[in-house]
């Protein structure tokens, strides 16, 4: 791409106005696509003065941390020394905290734009859950190998691992509870809104995992609906229609 | 199954509350709820407000909850205990309903009684019958106990 190119011309742009922090954020964006991560580092920083509620210049921030950071942990292994001004900005847990949120959502509205949420429901069920913990462990191992491998491809893990990273023991526990938190709220909000009411069954108010079909035109979750032939009759819940059971079918159109 | 379901039912209530009733769990139990009707505006219980106690079977959905009004009701199809004679709490449940439409079902039935299938025969009679000493009887009981 001209990234280059268009780094310069922001330059340009902010020598005649030195005060857009749109300017700085966009020049950030162009050194995030060249790994420059210092410069990003920089221009982020000076975005969020002009402009502190910015959540784009946070998100470039935070960025340009875990990329150093792992940049400095590569160089120089687990126990090398870290930069200084680094863990100044760690230390602005609340910053970052923010961000893992962004991210979150963005992640989140993401995969509901793809459609793919589907089969990962469950998977991404277990990532939320354990993320908190698994950023807990990596903190006392600094090991990858161990983590799954979904994890560490998920940018909110990389976040949670800043997070969590470089602080002491009392401020450790303090930033997991937050970040439980966070996790907590966002999965309660991802509940309330991600299954469409046709992918529920009308039984279990559940996504049907495996849908079946009745006569009546009806759809269920086969446990619940062969628990309900069995204790109730052979009739469709909804419409109250006789049903034959063994009329009825998977349905794998709605799977 | 029983408690998931449940758990569902009760963030639906608090997400999309009905307009004439309320409901939800009296303590750290999930299966032991308390509800709250208010008399329909259109029957001689309009100003009252009646309590009643929602037990979930552990078979839930699949077996119907037990409701019973703890505020005293003069209504053919509710006796002194509480009881309430209505065919979805019995043999027409079914398992796609919910609380929230069992209690609206109940609203209406406290607007349109069933004297055909009455629990109190004798104010099923009188409201065949004497239809204005029914609605008297119930606007006073309903002053009585449910202000």
């Amino acid at each position: 791409g001209k990234y280059s190119a268009a780094a310069e011309a922001y330059t340009e742009a902010i020598t005649l106005e030195p005060s857009d922090a749109a300017l700085y954020q966009n020049r950030a964006l162009c050194y995030q696509k060249l790994c420059k991560w210092n410069q990003v580092l920089d221009d982020a920083r000076k975005a969020l003065e002009l402009s502190k509620k910015s959540v784009k210049a946070q998100y470039l921030l935070a960025t340009a941390f875990m990329n150093l950071n792992q940049a400095r942990q590569d160089e120089r292994g687990e126990g090398g020394k870290r930069e200084k001004g680094g863990r100044e900005e760690m230390r602005q847990g609340r910053l970052v905290y923010n961000v893992a949120q962004v991210v979150k959502m963005e992640e989140r509205a993401k995969r509901i734009e793809e459609g793919r949420w589907e089969g990962r429901r469950e998977r991404d069920e277990q990532e939320e859950f354990s993320i908190p913990d698994a950023a807990c462990s990596w903190r006392k191992q600094r090991k990858h190998f161990k983590m799954p491998l979904y994890l560490l491809h998920s940018r909110s893990f990389q976040v949670a691992c800043a997070v969590m990273g470089d602080c002491s023991d009392i401020e450790f526990e303090r930033r997991r509870a937050q970040l439980n938190e966070i996790y907590e709220r966002v999965s309660e909000k991802r509940q309330e809104s991600t299954i469409p009411e046709s992918l529920c069954c009308q039984i279990t108010f559940d996504l049907m995992r495996d849908p079946v079909l009745t006569p009546a035109g009806q759809t269920y979750e086969s446990a619940a609906l062969e628990q309900h032939l069995k204790h109730n009759g052979h009739w469709d819940p909804v419409t109250r229609q006789p049903i034959n059971p063994s009329q009825v079918v998977k349905n794998l159109a709605v799977k | 199954m029983a408690l998931k379901r449940i758990n569902k039912e009760l963030a639906d209530l608090q997400k999309d509350p009905p307009s004439n009733c309320s409901a939800g769990p009296v303590g750290d139990d999930l299966f032991q709820w308390q509800a709250t009707i208010m008399g329909p505006s259109d029957s001689p219980y309009a100003g009252g407000v009646y309590f009643l106690n929602i037990h979930f079977p552990a078979d839930y959905p699949f077996k119907p909850p037990k409701l019973q009004f703890t505020t005293r009701i003069y209504h053919p199809n509710i006796n002194a205990n509480g009881s309430i004679c209505l065919d979805i709490l019995k043999d027409q449940w079914s398992p796609a309903l919910t609380i929230s439409k069992v209690l609206l079902s109940l609203s209406s039935l406290l607007t349109d009684p069933n004297p055909d299938d009455p629990l109190v025969p004798e104010i099923a009679q009188i409201y065949k019958t004497d239809r204005e000493k029914y609605i008297n009887t119930a606007k006073e009981w309903t002053r009585k106990y449910a202000m």
